[in-house]
C-alpha cells in the first residue's frame, strides 16, 4: 500500500473538555488509486486531511507514505485546500512555479515542468494572468497545477471544488479524472457531495458524525474511463441513492449535535 | 462617453473651476485682494522667489527634514510591526494605544521637543518621524495578521523555512496593507515636516509661510503654499502610480 493510516484519533482541548474530533481512522490507498472520503459536516474530514498532510499532529495514530511514517509536512505528499489558495501577487505561470522555486530546482527546467501541468490543467495560454483576473474555478485549477508539478507520491484533496458552482464542479470534476488518468496519480479527495465520490473514485470511505470514524468503505464498481455523462446513469442513481442512505443518519446526527 | 470617462473629466473639470475662480473672485474684487492673491500672481511670486535664490535654502532644508523623518519612519516602522506580530501579547497590551494615537495632537509637544534638541532641524524631524512611524507600524501588524492561514499551509506544505514563510509568503502576502502604510506615513511625514516648521523653526518652507504672514508678505506666503499644495499632490501620485505599478493587477 502506498499510503497507510493507522488508528488516527486527534482530540482537542477546549474550555467545556477534550472534543473527540476524529476517532481510530484507519485507511490504506494503493499506487494509483482515487479515494474519497465523504462525511456529515464537523466530521473531522478536514482535520484527517491536515494530519495526513503532517499541518496537525494526532494524538495518537501514524501515517506512513510507501512504508516510511510521515512526521511533519513531506514533500512527498502534496495538498490541494478548498480556501483559495493560489497567491495573488504571483502570475498563473509563478505560482504554478512556486515549489520548485523554493527546493532550488533549476529556472528553465522549473519553467517547463510549470508550463506542462498548466497545460494539463487547462491554463495554457493564462501564464501571465495574476489570480484576480481569473474565475474561481481557473485559480483552484492554478493550486491544482502547482501541487502536480511537485509530482507528489499522494495528492490531498480537502473539497478543491466545494466554493464552486455546480456545473463548474462537474467540468472540474472530470478533469480531474482525466488529469488523474495522465498522470496516474494517487488521490485522498475530501468532498461532502456524494455524487462527487462517485464521479471520481475507485473507493468511498464513509464517515461517522464527530468523532469522526470510518463508518464503512464501498467500492465504485461505475466503469472507467467516466466522465460527467455518468450522472444521468441509472446505476449512478442506485448508487448514489445507497451512500445518502448510509450518511443520512449521521448527517441527522450532526444536525441534532449542532443543536445541542 | 463612458462613465469611467465622464468621472473623470468632471474631476479634472472641478480641479480647473477652482483654479479659475481663484485667478477671477480677487481680480472682481470679490473678495480683499489683500487677503486673497490672484492665482497667477501666486505663480509669478513663486518664480520670483526660486529664480531669486531666496527659496532654494529651504527648500533644501525642508525636503532634506523629509526625507530623513520618511525614512527613518520606513527603517523603524517596518521592523516594529514584524516585532509586534510575532509578539501577540505585546500586540494585545498595546492595541489600544496604537489605535488611539492619532488622537493625540503631536504637535503640541513641540515646545518639549525645543527644551530637549534645541531650535534646529531635529525636533521638525523627530515629530515628523513620530507622526509617521505609527501608520507604518499600524498597518504592518495589520497586514501580516490578515494573512490568509491557508496561503500559511500552502508554504508549510513545501517545508518552507521560518525566514523563506516570511519572505516567500507573509510579506508579500502583507505588502498591500504595508503599502498603505507608507502611503499615510508619506502624507504625515510632509504633514509633520511642514506644520512644525511652521509652529517654530529658524528656516524652511513652513518657517517661511509662517514669516511671510508674520510681516504682511502675503504674496510671499500664497506662493510658498502653491509650491507645498504642489509638492504634496507630486508626492502623492507619485505613490499612486508606483503602487499601480506595483500590483495594480492582482488587486
Amino acid at each position: 500500500m502506498l499510503l497507510t493510516i493507522e488508528k488516527l484519533s486527534k482530540s482537542y482541548e477546549t474550555a467545556s473538555g477534550s472534543i473527540e474530533a476524529v476517532e481510530e481512522v484507519s485507511l490504506e490507498v494503493g499506487e494509483g488509486e482515487f479515494v474519497s472520503i465523504v462525511g456529515p459536516s464537523g466530521c473531522g474530514k478536514s482535520t484527517l486531511m491536515e494530519i495526513v498532510g503532517g499541518l496537525v499532529e494526532p494524538t495518537s495514530g501514524e501515517v506512513t507514505v510507501a512504508g516510511n511514517p510521515v512526521r511533519g509536512t513531506d514533500p512527498s505528499i502534496g495538498i490541494v485546500f478548498q480556501q483559495e489558495s493560489a497567491f495573488p501577487w504571483r502570475t498563473v505561470a509563478e505560482n504554478a512555479q512556486f515549489g520548485l522555486e523554493m527546493t532550488g530546482v533549476e529556472k528553465d527546467e522549473s519553467r517547463r515542468r510549470a508550463q506542462e501541468m498548466l497545460e494539463l490543467v487547462g491554463l495554457g495560454g493564462f501564464e501571465d494572468r495574476y489570480p484576480s483576473e481569473l474565475s474561481g474555478g481557473m485559480r483552484q485549477r492554478v493550486a491544482i497545477a502547482r501541487t502536480l508539478v511537485m509530482n507528489p507520491k499522494v495528492i490531498l484533496m480537502d473539497e478543491p471544488f466545494g466554493a464552486l458552482d455546480e456545473q463548474t464542479r462537474l467540468i472540474l470534476g472530470e478533469e480531474l479524472l482525466r488529469i488523474q488518468a495522465a498522470t496516474s496519480a494517487t488521490i485522498l479527495f475530501i468532498t461532502h457531495s456524494f455524487d462527487e465520490a462517485l464521479l471520481l473514485s475507485d473507493r468511498i470511505v464513509v464517515m461517522t458524525a464527530r468523532p469522526g470514524r470510518v463508518k464503512k468503505i464501498v467500492e465504485n464498481p461505475l466503469p472507467r474511463p467516466r466522465d460527467s455523462t455518468i450522472v444521468s446513469d441509472p446505476e449512478f442513481g442506485r448508487l448514489s441513492g445507497e451512500l445518502w442512505e448510509s450518511l443520512r443518519e449521521e448527517s441527522m446526527r450532526a444536525l441534532a449535535g449542532e443543536r445541542e | 462617453m463612458s462613465e469611467d470617462a465622464r468621472v473623470r473629466l468632471v474631476r479634472w473639470g472641478l480641479i480647473a473651476a477652482a483654479l479659475v475662480a481663484l485667478e477671477v473672485v480677487p481680480r472682481l474684487g470679490l473678495v480683499n485682494p489683500i487677503a486673497l492673491v490672484p492665482l497667477s500672481e501666486m505663480v509669478w511670486q513663486l518664480w520670483l522667489l526660486i529664480s531669486d535664490g531666496i527659496l532654494g535654502s529651504h527648500i533644501a532644508r525642508t525636503l532634506i527634514s523629509i526625507v530623513v523623518a520618511g525614512a527613518a519612519a520606513v527603517v523603524t516602522g517596518l521592523p516594529l510591526g514584524v516585532l509586534l506580530w510575532r509578539a501577540p501579547r505585546v500586540q494585545r497590551v498595546l492595541q489600544p494605544y496604537l489605535t488611539t494615537y492619532y488622537a493625540i495632537p503631536i504637535f503640541a509637544f513641540y515646545p518639549l521637543f525645543i527644551a530637549i534638541f534645541g531650535l534646529s532641524a531635529l525636533p521638525v524631524i523627530i515629530i515628523a518621524w513620530a507622526w509617521a512611524v505609527v501608520a507604518i507600524v499600524i498597518n504592518t501588524v495589520l497586514g501580516l495578521n490578515e494573512v490568509p492561514a491557508v496561503l500559511v499551509k500552502v508554504g508549510r506544505s513545501l517545508r518552507l523555512s521560518p525566514r523563506r514563510l516570511f519572505t516567500q509568503v507573509y510579506f508579500p502576502a502583507a505588502v498591500p496593507y504595508i503599502f498603505t502604510g507608507l502611503k499615510l506615513a508619506a502624507s504625515y511625514t510632509v504633514i509633520g515636516v511642514i506644520a512644525s516648521e511652521f509652529i517654530q523653526a529658524e528656516a524652511g518652507v513652513g518657517w517661511f509661510v509662517g514669516f511671510s504672514y508674520n510681516n504682511f508678505a502675503i504674496q510671499n506666503m500664497y506662493a510658498a503654499i502653491l509650491l507645498i499644495l504642489a509638492f504634496a499632490v507630486l508626492v502623492n501620485s507619485l505613490l499612486l502610480r508606483l503602487e499601480r505599478r506595483l500590483y495594480g493587477r492582482q488587486a
